[in-house]
């Protein structure tokens, strides 16, 4: 028989019977539109969230040292200024900004807001291009101690509308203590870098911060390398002297000395169990979200190859059921000259056009709902061809995988017993 | 055109073999007329089969045109029904999905033959069985009559030499089987060799030459005298 007398053949059984038709297509088209679904979010996903990675600079090092609880506002202090400058030291090192944050409340004209509070040195303004104060000032040197804020962007505008918000009071509870401020500047819109959006901090001097939190608290310090070509070096160097600095001085708050952990590239909470600090380069930065992405994707992928497998039972089912209900059928093509390839062809691709055809209508919606995903996490909408190719390769393999059995047993049927077969 | 020797076919009914040729000897000369009749489970039907070539015997020789249908494989044998066999059954055997067009068209898909080809030669048969005006007509639409003239159509429709006929007017009344017999009598005229399994006595009685079955063996084989 002719293919496309094959394929006229099959269209016309599976017209036929509409209802279990579509089931079957169903089947595949939730396996496969599922797959495609999440290769293309988390396609979308990664594209933005490297983006923003990088967008921090590939130069940038984050240092988290925890908990620096050192018994005193002062000894915390003292032991960030001594980090700092052994740090800059460091020959691969140009830049270290150390940064404190901690939540709290802003009170403006008797509304209180949550807020993250940014405690920063005057050089954290210098780490990012387009971040620069539009109104006054950023902190400077001699706010040391004192009791002054710069607003994010978006803060200002939360806070004080169109208003200018310089000079103005704002009272902040930070822990539960109250503090009132002075407004001293407003940063420019500068939106989300790395992990962190700038426009929602209250920015306050590093001093002011730690005075306002005691000793509980953690300290990041983000530094950067002279050059992208000695990242990895200057993250041993930090390494290097964190281990040095940490196992002379610290003793945590109960009185347990801090194990000084060896471990540059540590993160996660194993990591942070081991050692007192994690430093991540911005490569490993990527490299473990990717990681955890690929998980993640396995995880996901597999859930949808599951759901493939039984759409692909659902098409051998029906299948059989066919073979069966046909058998009558079979035997009349059989009885005017079909050969068993030819039996076996037509069953064949009757499952393959079901799979093919929830393959196509898969790949539709699974596009469809990574662009809605993507709409609403606001993340670019990647269409990438090989799930296209994939979805449509893997559900013609479905198709022949499920359909070979159910068509080889239509083909061995005899004609004479299919005949009378009632 | 065909010769069956000391043919035996057997059949499993579950844990038993039923034996429903118990040896056979026949032949078949081209354009032979013949009736073949005999009580229920004779053997009538199976013999139809294996000269049809929908079976191969268990044991024995059937030779069509010389070659053992023993021998062929599944494939060879359903090219031979094709080309060379046009069998009509009882029960007529229509896809009751199809229509009449595309049930007589049906042999000619598995011979490969064109579509324009197709169209001419299954308007041809369905003339031939009087039933043109009808050729869009599902089964369901069509009387049992109808329906059994568009099977002999099917039959025609690759030109084959041989028409079998197992009980064609077993489900028909007797007017409609009149004119079913004319048309395989007509078909015999044409220069077809035609072999009708039947118990009727007026149809037996319409072939050139009558084999009787009884328990799977030849009991009485007679030729009308001339």
């Amino acid at each position: 028989m002719k293919p496309s007398e094959m394929l006229r053949t099959a269209l016309f059984a599976l017209r036929a019977h509409k209802l279990r038709t579509t089931l079957s297509v169903l089947g595949i088209v939730i396996g496969v539109g599922a797959v495609v679904a999440i290769v293309a979010l988390v396609d979308g996903a990664t594209a933005d969230v490297k983006q923003r990675i990088a967008g921090l600079g590939m130069r940038t090092i984050t240092i988290s040292v925890f908990p620096q609880a050192v018994g005193s506002a002062s000894a915390a202090r003292a032991l960030t200024e001594e980090l700092t400058t052994e740090l800059l030291a460091a020959p691969s090192v140009s830049q270290v900004v150390p940064t404190a944050s901690t939540r709290g409340a802003a009170i403006v004209d008797g509304v209180s807001y949550d807020v993250s509070f940014l405690g920063a040195t005057p050089d954290f303004m210098t780490l990012f291009d387009g971040f620069y104060p539009t109104a006054g000032r950023f902190l400077h040197a001699l706010d040391r101690d004192r009791k002054v804020a710069v607003l994010g962007a978006g803060l200002a505008e939360t806070y004080f509308g169109g208003d200018s918000a310089v000079g103005r009071a704002l009272t902040v509870e930070i822990l539960g203590q109250k503090a009132a401020l002075q407004v001293i500047g407003v940063m420019s819109a500068r939106g989300t870098v790395g992990y962190q959006n700038l426009d929602n901090y209250v920015y306050i001097p590093l001093t002011t911060a730690q005075t306002l939190t005691g000793s509980r608290q953690f300290t990041s310090y983000i530094a950067q390398a002279a050059d992208e070509q000695v990242v990895e070096q200057a993250a041993a160097e930090i390494g290097a002297v964190l281990d040095k600095a940490l196992a002379s001085t610290t003793t945590v708050a109960g009185g347990l000395p801090l194990i000084a952990g060896g471990g540059r590239t540590g993160t996660g909470f194993a990591a942070m169990a081991r050692t007192p600090y994690t430093v991540t380069i911005q490569k490993e930065a990527i490299q473990t979200y990717e990681e955890s992405v690929r998980t993640m994707t396995l995880i996901l992928g597999g859930v949808g190859a599951i759901s493939l497998l039984v759409g692909g039972i659902g098409i051998m089912n029906i299948m059989l059921v066919s073979v069966t209900e046909r058998t009558r059928e079979v035997g009349i093509r059989m009885a005017v000259g079909a050969c068993p390839p030819d039996i076996r062809n037509q069953f064949l691709v009757e499952a393959v056009l079901i799979s093919l055809l929830g393959g196509l209508l898969g790949l539709g919606l699974g596009w469809l709902c990574a662009w809605l995903g993507s709409l609403f996490g606001g993340w670019p909408f990647v269409v990438s061809l090989l799930p296209a190719l994939l979805a449509c390769g893997f559900s013609f393999l479905i198709g022949i995988t499920f359909g070979l059995y159910p068509a080889l047993r239509a083909a061995r049927l005899d004609p004479v017993e299919a005949l009378r077969y009632e | 055109m065909i010769e069956l020797r000391a043919v035996i076919k057997d059949y499993p009914m579950g844990e038993v073999v039923y034996r429903a040729l118990r040896g056979v000897d026949l032949r078949i000369e081209e354009r032979e007329y013949v009736a073949i009749t005999g009580p229920s489970g004779s053997g009538k039907s199976t013999l139809m089969h294996v000269i049809g070539a929908l079976h191969r015997p268990t044991s024995g020789e059937a030779l069509f045109d010389g070659e053992d249908l023993g021998r062929m494989s599944r494939a060879e044998l359903a090219w031979l029904r094709n080309a060379k066999v046009g069998f009509i059954f009882q029960q007529f055997f229509l896809l009751p999905r199809a229509t009449a067009f595309q049930n007589v068209e049906l042999p000619m898909l598995y011979a490969g033959v064109q579509q324009a080809s197709r169209r001419e030669r299954a308007r041809a048969a369905l003339e031939r069985v009087g039933l043109l005006d009808h050729a869009q007509h599902r089964p369901t639409q069509l009387s049992g009559g109808q329906s059994q003239r568009v099977a002999i159509a099917r039959s025609l429709v690759n030109s084959p030499r041989l028409i079998l006929g197992d009980e064609p007017t077993g489900n028909l009344d007797t007017a409609t089987s009149e004119e079913i017999i004319n048309l395989f009598t007509s078909l015999h005229a044409d220069g077809r060799t035609v072999a009708i399994v039947t118990h009727e006595r007026e149809i037996a009685a319409r072939a050139d030459r009558e084999v009787t079955l009884r328990d799977g063996r030849i009991a009485e084989d007679r030729r009308e005298t001339i």
